[in-house]
Parts: C-alpha cells; structure tokens; sequence
C-alpha cells in the first residue's frame, strides 16, 4: 500500500503525540532542578549545552512542533476548512516540513 | 509501445495455501490504454486470472483494485501513468475470493446500516417531491458515489475495525441523506451515526479523498456530520 502524504502527516501526528509525553516531563524536571538551588541551575545549563541534548533538543522541538503543525491543522479541517485532494495533500506537506524546518532552526541556533 | 510488465496478486484459496505473485508481460505492439484492457490481454494468455469488470468506463465500479500500492478503478487508470513493472494487488483489508476478487459482504453491510434510502413517513404526494434548485445542488459531490470501495478500503480506521466503523463510502452516504431536503429522519439518522465507533473512528487520515476515481471528498463528508451532530449539541 503506497499511502499519501497525508497518511504520513497522520501518523506523524500520533507518533509526537506519544513522544510529547516524555519530552514535557524531561522539560518540567529539568525546570525543576534549575529552580531548585544554584547548582542545580548550573548542571541543567552544562545538560543542555552537552553534545547529547544538540541531538535530544532539537529532536524535541522537531516532536512539539510536528505535533502542535499537525494539531492546527485538524482543527482548520473541523472548521471546514483545508477539505479536497489537492489541498489535504499541500497542507499535510506544509507541516511535515515545517516541523522539519523548525528542528533545522533550533539545531542550529543550540548553544 | 514496448513491452509492458506486470506482477499480479495470485491466490485461489480452494486449492492453494498462500498467495503468491505472478510476472506477466505483453509484448510490444500490445495496443492496450488502460489497465483493465491489459488485464484481459493477460487473461487470453492466462485463462485462470480473475477480476471483476463491467462497464470499463468508470461508472461500475466492479474494477476497483489495488494498483502499485494505491486503489483506483482498473478501466479509467491509463497504462502510460504507471510505473513498471506494474504492480497489482486486490482492494487491501477485504478477504479474497479468488485472485483480484475480494468479499464485499461487510462493505454492502456498513452501505445498508445507514439506510441509503429517502425516509419520509409522510403521506405519499400526489406529484413527485420537489426540491429547489439550491436544494438539489446540495447533493452534488455526495450523490455521485459508485461504491467501488476504493475509499473504504484504503482508510486505516476501516482495517482496524471493519465491524464498527461505517466506512467512508457509508459515512458519505449517510451525509448525502441528511443533506437532501426531502427526508424526514435527519434526527434518527444523527442517533444513529453518533457512536465512538461508526462515525468517530475517522481521524481525519483522508486516504479516502486522495483515492476517490469519482473525485468525491468523503473526508469531508464525514466532517460535515461531525458539524451537525456538534451543532445539534449546542
């Protein structure tokens, strides 16, 4: 079965939806720790400047923003708004790569 | 016009334990345009291939198949549009009778589940029903469905549960009756559709509006009863 690019978008959609979860707890434990006391503040900057977190957090951003994309987009097609072959397709491709562009960004202004 | 190659789903399950696939080629100078017409070349060469076909203009339906990884009607599919070798298989998720030919029973059964018919209790009019013309205009892009079940087996929600879900040809069905202005059972048929399963198993995935031959939007449709069940809410 060769599915459309919409199909993709779908199952993107789902897969961010479950990486979500661990990525806002990875999120609120290191904001945690960093309001905790100095060192702690200290050792989630190191954290995320390791080389480790240049992969994890634009990955991260790559799984919020595919989800929040895919997310606006279903509720455009609740409001009737996106329905049709040619536009179903274009939309769908718009937020796979702008998720993608938007990981892109945040690798590359990382710290 | 060169050869053309084939490879083509094969299972009779009567006589064979599994399904295989089988390689085919017509030899240049064939002179067939659309797959269909190819297929019953490859049937003189091979009696035993068997499919469905009628109309071979694509207002049937019976020719609908699963063509290098994507549903479409065998008869209005151009064989110069499709990547060799070519590659078909039957409509996915249906149990195969033989061949290309796959059991429709559970498609026809979500079909007949939401009551496909004009619904009026009333006293049957002297003259026939009439509508305006803006009326009437509603039902295009709905009506015009030939069942051929190429949306409905091409959908990820009717795979998974095929006993539940309606299905987008139904679901585009149902739609086209709560639009007509005719029929009286706009409440009953809204009871019926509002379910977990038969309506909201559709998440929007729209393979179904990607493969329609007719270029129909059942995605949409089904939007369309999710607005009016959400309206009747509020």
């Amino acid at each position: 079965m060769r599915l459309p690019v919409g199909a993709y978008a779908s199952i993107l959609h789902r897969a961010s939806g479950i990486l979500f979860l661990p990525v806002v707890a990875a999120g609120l434990v290191l904001w945690r720790t960093a309001r905790t006391s100095r060192a702690g503040f200290h050792a989630v900057g190191s954290a995320l400047t390791s080389p480790a977190a240049h992969i994890l957090g634009p990955l991260a951003v790559w799984v919020a923003a595919q989800h929040l994309f895919g997310g606006i987009r279903y509720l455009l097609l609740d409001s009737d708004i996106g329905f049709g072959r040619a536009r179903s397709r274009s939309t769908a491709a718009i937020v796979i790569a702008a998720a993608l562009v938007a990981a892109g960004i945040a690798g590359w202004l990382w710290p | 016009m060169s050869e053309t190659r084939f490879r083509i789903f094969r299972y009779q399950p009567e006589v064979q334990e599994a399904p295989y696939v089988a390689d085919y080629t017509l030899p240049a100078g064939h002179g067939a345009v659309m797959l269909l017409d190819a297929l019953l070349l490859l049937k003189e060469q091979d009696e035993s291939l068997s499919f469905r076909r009628s109309c071979r203009e694509g207002v049937c339906g019976s020719d609908a198949m699963n063509i290098n990884g994507r549903n479409g009607l065998a008869c209005v599919t151009a064989l110069k549009d499709l990547r060799q070798p070519i590659t078909v298989r039957p409509l996915p998720g249906m149990p195969v009778i033989r061949d290309l030919i796959v059991d429709l029973t559970g498609f026809y059964r979500q079909y007949r589940a939401v009551r496909p018919w004009l619904i009026d209790a009333g006293r049957v009019p002297d003259v026939e029903r009439r509508q305006s013309p803006a009326e009437r205009a509603r039902l295009d892009g709905l009506y015009e469905c030939i069942l051929c079940a190429c949306c409905t087996t091409s959908c990820p929600s009717f795979w998974w549960n095929p006993e539940r879900f309606l299905g987008p040809a139904a679901l585009l069905q149902a739609y086209r009756f709560l639009e007509d202005s005719r029929d009286q059972a706009t409440g009953e048929r809204l009871d019926d559709l509002e379910d977990p399963y038969r309506l909201y198993r559709c998440h929007t995935i729209m393979n179904c509006t990607d493969v329609c031959p007719k270029g129909l939007d059942p995605a949409r449709a089904i939007g369309g009863i999710k607005a009016r069940l959400a309206a009747r809410r509020l």
